[in-house]
């Protein structure tokens, strides 16, 4: 196999606050190859938004992270921010949860977008007009040339994330960050961005973070389930869907509700809470939670094991 | 636009087409800034000002160094279009008050300039780097706040001479400080906003971010304490005049005229009342303007 578009080993992820340290993000291994889609599945506060972040060093001032990221084999993590600077926008695009608040409310949309490819190409500003243009038909906005001179608040919701898409996908990135694209938006609308995020899969390597296993189901052909800062499955969709192995994974599965579902009975639901995220204590994060655990999950953190199907669990679970 | 149309706005003739056009922010502001009655009148009123103090040194048949010998310390008079009277060494008021406008307000709006480029900037540049640098920058802030503007400035001026262009600079190198406080704190809470991350994920660098993305977020509130600071900067200006630190003979200004004015106030109450008269008219206007633009700008803000 070629070396993957971006490998991140042992990432962690702290932030000081006044409270003392949280840890966000505790060692991820993760690869990610040129044309996959991968899904980053997880409750909130599991850091799968912040293993996103760290990648790209967006983190919050009082962030602070360590261990390897390479993008095509070169480090990127905690590099001076000229260098990322290089790459954002350009090689990697990340498309953010909300895309209400993440267009600037003064600037007209077309400027917006023109901005970041004069960041990074050294086009002639009618070469900048023309690939905006085409970009926006790519995304399929309604009367893109109308909507060039606009502003933010003028598009409804489904035509800004389809401003931020088209944003992301201006310099042709190798590599398509979305942090939960869908969430904001109207299920409608979900729908039509995520058919179209099933063409953009020939375009460009993805990855989706999102807590809706639907999303990832219908997309991903690689599915990342996080846990407390931890990867705790990660495997091909087929494998994770059909024949999960951790309990975590296996009761998020039977937590989604299914259209043949009795409305009389009680939702299935994973009981207790995720464990605090401000110390790191031995043993498996899930054990409190975990209807299969055993004294050695208390004692010993779970290793990442497994070749193509991976899991960090003591136990084999029966298929 | 949830906004409903103003009357004679965009009335009738504004076609589906023309209500897709980019209305930006600016210009809904501007929408309801026209309906501000006390704002648009006193801008009228300003603009009248500004037009006579361009016009009337220009071409007015007095001069406002010529003394005219027949009419010392003359009141105001039709004879000789000697509206305003004449001053203690005969010379023509009209011409002299509206030289002094010329003068004030450039004072006013050059010192705001020079406060809004510096204040802006250095505030800007604070809030955004954060941290011990923006903290010490504050604190130098806050060290410079503590000095007494007046005193600052007499300074200012004992040192370097009295000079036109230096008053300019010492009065917009003291007023900045307040605009750098109110910069800080809005670029703080805008540089947390989803914009600003989505652009440095898609890699600007930092001067384009807080050029095009910081500076356009905050320049709201800052119009508005602008519009303020004129005001302010005119007095700053007229006090310093007043105090013999100002304009020089035979050039003059209303800070100037008014202390001159107040020497005579018992035989000639016209040579204090005119100037001051247009000094009090033209700090309304600046404030009412200011009211005008701060609702205009802040929609949320609106009790009626």
């Amino acid at each position: 196999m070629s070396a993957p578009l971006l490998r991140c080993e042992n990432l962690h992820v702290r932030f000081n606050t006044q409270d003392g340290e949280v840890f966000a993000v505790n060692g991820v291994d993760l690869e990610i190859h040129k044309g996959d889609c991968v899904g980053i599945v997880g409750e909130s506060g599991s850091g799968k938004s912040q293993t996103a972040m760290a990648l790209l060093g967006l983190l919050a001032e009082n962030g602070v992270s360590s261990g390897s990221v390479r993008f095509r084999q070169k480090e990127i993590l905690n590099a001076p921010s000229e260098q990322l600077n290089r790459i954002r926008g350009s090689r990697v695009a990340m498309i953010f949860q909300d895309p209400m608040s993440a267009l600037t409310p003064f600037m007209r949309i077309g400027r917006q977008l023109c901005e970041v490819l004069q960041e990074h190409t050294s086009m002639s500003r009618e070469e900048v007009h023309a690939r905006v243009m085409e970009v926006l038909e790519i995304v399929q906005i309604p009367q893109p040339k109308r909507r060039f001179e606009m502003y933010p608040h003028q598009l409804s919701g489904g035509q800004r994330q389809r401003v931020m898409i088209a944003q992301a996908l201006l310099c042709s990135p190798d590599l398509l960050i979305a942090d939960e694209p869908t969430t904001a938006l109207d299920l409608t609308i979900q729908a039509q961005i995520l058919d179209f995020f099933k063409s953009l899969k020939k375009r460009t390597t993805i990855v989706i973070i999102t807590h809706d296993l639907g999303v990832v189901a219908g997309l991903c052909n690689r599915v990342v389930v996080m846990y407390a800062g931890r990867i705790v499955e990660q495997g091909s969709i087929e494998e994770i869907f059909m024949r999960p192995r951790h309990p975590y994974t296996r009761a998020l599965l039977a937590a989604v509700p299914r259209p043949d579902w009795d409305p009389d009975k009680p939702l299935p639901v994973i009981g207790g809470q995720p464990p605090p995220n401000t110390r790191l204590s031995a043993g498996c994060s899930f054990a409190p939670r975990c209807t299969h655990v055993t004294d050695r999950c208390r004692r010993e953190t779970p290793e990442l094991r497994g070749r193509k199907h991976l899991r960090a669990c003591h136990l084999e679970l029966p298929p | 636009m949830s906004e409903p149309a103003a009357p004679g706005y965009a009335a009738g003739s504004g076609s589906a087409a023309d209500a897709l056009q980019g209305r930006s922010l600016w210009k809904d502001a501007m929408g309801r800034f026209r309906r501000h009655r006390a704002a648009m009148a006193s801008l009228w009123v300003l603009g009248a000002i500004t037009v006579l103090a361009v016009l009337v040194p220009e071409f007015w048949p007095n001069s406002l160094d010529e003394v005219n010998w027949d009419y010392i310390q003359s009141p105001p008079t039709t004879e000789n279009i000697l509206w305003f009277g004449t001053d203690v060494n005969g010379r023509d008021m009209f011409s002299r008050t509206f030289y002094g406008a010329r003068i004030s307000l450039t004072i006013g709006v050059l010192t705001t300039l020079v406060a809004l480029i510096i204040g802006v900037a250095y505030g800007a540049v604070a809030g955004y780097r954060g941290g011990p640098v923006g903290d010490i920058m504050m604190r130098v802030v806050d060290v410079l706040y503590s000095l007494p503007t007046l005193f600052f400035v007499i300074i200012l001026v004992t040192i370097f001479g009295n000079n036109f262009l230096l008053i300019f600079i010492c009065i917009g190198a003291v007023e900045w400080l307040t605009l750098a406080r109110i910069v800080r704190g809005q670029t703080l809470s805008i540089k947390e906003k989803e914009y600003v991350e989505s652009a440095l994920a898609a890699g600007l660098s930092t001067p384009a971010i807080l050029l095009k993305y910081i500076v356009p977020n905050v320049i709201g509130p800052v119009i508005v304490y602008v519009t303020l600071l004129i005001p302010i900067n005119i007095i700053v200006e007229s006090y310093l005049s007043f105090l013999g630190l100002g304009v020089q003979e035979p050039y003059t200004s209303w800070g100037r005229l008014i202390s001159q004015g107040a020497n005579e106030i018992g035989t000639a109450p016209w040579l204090l009342v005119i100037p001051a008269a247009f000094l009090v008219i033209t700090l309304f206007c600046f404030n009412f303007i200011g009211d005008g633009l701060r609702d205009s700008l802040d929609p949320k803000d609106q009790q009626r």
